[in-house]
């Protein structure tokens, strides 16, 4: 099982890592739209991320094993942090 | 041993990333992805897209825990699971962690692009070697 964890997360990284590198090449193409990527190749694109998922599912994918990214034409800007509320 | 990540220059400025695989046991529901490392965040938690994404239901899950950001408050739950990240040398290395699934409605559809996040509760476990500079992102342990 944790064989298949390690491909599986292997596979993963490496769709991350070529999304990433991707981004200027990819954003003339999908600018602004949630994009699934499996195997270095992206499936399918949505500006809706509900309508993308609903899709691949439809397909016989499985939207929790494979990458989907939003591709914004400019840049997230955003604070994160959370706390237990006191 | 080391654990590599990303940097994503789609944020602005870049963010570390790293990609995980979770385990999230209540649920029975196995997930990959991305999680923002975030120094600033006390536990690791699943945000609005990915939360459709993964199609996640925790409306069985209890208790809900209030959490507090720069947002305000929101409610999320939490649910016992594993947490695998993948070595350079291609190791599994799991961490037993309680992550935390949002469960306030997200309060605006451009929220969705927020990232789900690995908070200090697994990142103390390890050295976190950040440099902007050389375009490294590592965890160590």
């Amino acid at each position: 099982m944790s064989e298949d964890v390690a491909v599986a997360l292997a596979d993963f990284n490496r769709d991350f890592q070529w999304f990433l590198r991707s981004r200027e090449d990819l954003l003339p193409k999908y600018e602004d739209r949630w994009v699934a990527v499996c195997s270095k190749t992206v499936l399918d694109s949505d500006e809706n991320l509900t309508t993308l998922v609903k899709r691949l599912r439809a397909g016989g994918l499985q939207p929790e094993e494979i990458l989907i990214q939003f591709l914004p034409k400019e840049p997230i800007e955003a604070i994160l942090w959370g706390y237990p509320a006191i | 041993m080391g654990i590599p990540g990303y940097i994503n220059y789609g944020y602005r400025p870049p963010a570390p990333f790293v990609a995980v695989a979770i385990l999230l046991h209540q649920l029975n529901m196995r997930a990959r992805l991305p999680l923002l490392l975030d120094t600033g965040a006390s536990n690791t938690m699943i945000l609005w897209g990915d939360i459709e994404r993964l199609g996640i239901d925790v409306s069985e899950v209890k208790p809900e825990k209030e959490f507090s950001g720069l947002g305000g408050l929101i409610g999320a739950k939490s649910v016992v699971s594993t947490v695998s990240l993948r070595s350079d040398k291609g190791e599994l290395i799991t961490e037993d962690a309680e992550v935390h699934i949002v469960t306030s409605p997200c309060p605006h559809p451009k929220l969705k692009v927020l990232p789900s996040i690995l908070g200090r509760d697994v990142m103390n476990k390890y050295t976190l070697n950040y440099s902007y500079k050389a375009g490294k992102v590592y965890l160590e342990k």
